[in-house]
């Protein structure tokens, strides 16, 4: 095992103390033998100390906990709409999350298609009033044009029959 | 975590501002520091914790479990340290006070006393300029995972929690990271010898 020169990652975990790796034992070990992973160790731990040393740290401002306290006292916590609904998205309920999106779906899916049949319907409704009220005034007595009208191509009720008396027959 | 910490956080979470001041009595340092390495400003690092403060105050009541409150702090750390880097990228770039001062313009006047405090002058000694200079040369996704790993300590899991990375990635940028900084302090890793 050639850690220093071939691996230095290798040492990273034995620097850190961190006893997770698989192979901390296997590299503790060789480092008892090894006089250049030993050497490297004690740079990276001297780095460490360095960086680590409390004249490279500022301290905190004697007013920041006034300034934090001022701030929280004028923005006191209360329940938002995001909190109140938390509930929805919490990693604890993914299930009521998503039984929650799927009820949505459908009533919006439901809805909509009522929504449509209604819209249908009453346009039919609607052709259904006007193809009354053109019939009757087609069939006046008093139109002098009620033949033409009833035996025009453009009549889109030329399918009734107008006779000469004014008279509809039964439809074709 | 100790139960002393834990009903700390409990009662915080009840909303009770003292438990709250408790809590920044013991992480408000560790943070502060966590954003002046990364951003390098004192000023900018102090106004960061005051917000990281107020928003763990108001979002303490989400965090489900308080064994993971500290890499939660740091999370809402890290957070913040980006934002003000994405503000500071979509900023125009502020022009050269030399450019601004047209003729006659008074000099601007400094203050009385601007004198380093002892702790600001071993903070901008030749080794403390070196060790900023080296951290400003680590890309910010390096410099994270350094500054959390050989400055504050934390395990690999817990800096993995923090910067959303997996833990191979981490153990990887930490030792590039580490790479990167032993070779700017050479000279004085020699020295120590």
């Amino acid at each position: 095992m050639k850690t220093a020169g071939n691996h230095p990652e290798d040492l990273l975990s034995y620097v850190d103390g961190d006893p997770s790796d698989r192979r901390y034992e296997q590299i503790r070990l060789h480092i008892d033998s090894c006089a250049e992973c030993r050497e490297e160790i004690r740079l990276w731990r001297s780095m460490q100390e360095m960086l680590r040393a409390p004249e490279f740290e500022i301290e905190v401002p004697p007013l920041q906990w006034p300034q934090i306290q001022g701030r929280i006292d004028s923005h006191p916590r209360g329940l938002r709409w995001r909190e109140k609904l938390a509930f929805l998205w919490s990693t604890r309920w993914p299930a009521w999350s998503t039984a929650f999106a799927i009820i949505v779906l459908i009533a919006v899916t439901v809805s909509g298609f009522n929504y449509y049949k209604q819209v249908e319907a009453d346009q039919m409704f609607a052709i259904a009033i006007y193809s009354e009220a053109e019939w009757l005034r087609i069939r006046a007595a008093d139109n002098p044009f009620r033949n033409l009208i009833a035996d025009s191509a453009e009549n889109p009720f030329a399918r009734f029959q107008v006779t000469d008396k004014g008279n509809p027959s039964a439809i074709r | 975590m100790k139960s002393e910490q834990a009903e700390i956080i409990r009662r915080a979470r009840a909303g009770d501002v003292e438990a709250f001041r408790q809590i920044h009595e013991e992480y408000g340092r560790r943070i502060l520091n966590f954003i002046y390495r990364m951003v390098d400003s004192r000023e900018d690092a102090e106004d960061l914790t005051q917000n990281v403060f107020l928003i763990a105050f108001h979002e303490l009541r989400r965090l489900q479990d308080a064994g993971r409150f500290e890499s939660w702090l740091y999370r809402i750390a890290r957070n913040e340290v980006y934002q003000t880097f994405r503000k500071k990228r979509s900023e125009p770039p502020l022009q050269d006070a030399s450019m601004e001062m047209g003729e006659g313009a008074q000099p601007r006047v400094e203050p009385a006393d601007d004198r380093p405090n002892p702790q600001e002058r071993i903070l901008h000694g030749e080794l403390g300029s070196i060790i900023v200079k080296m951290l400003q040369s680590l890309p910010l996704k390096l410099r994270e995972v350094f500054v959390l790993s050989v400055i504050h300590e934390l395990s690999y899991s817990e800096i993995s929690e923090i910067v959303g990375r997996s833990l191979l990635s981490v153990k990887t940028d930490i030792f590039r990271a580490r790479s990167l900084a032993r070779r700017h302090l050479r000279r004085y890793l020699e020295q120590k010898k």
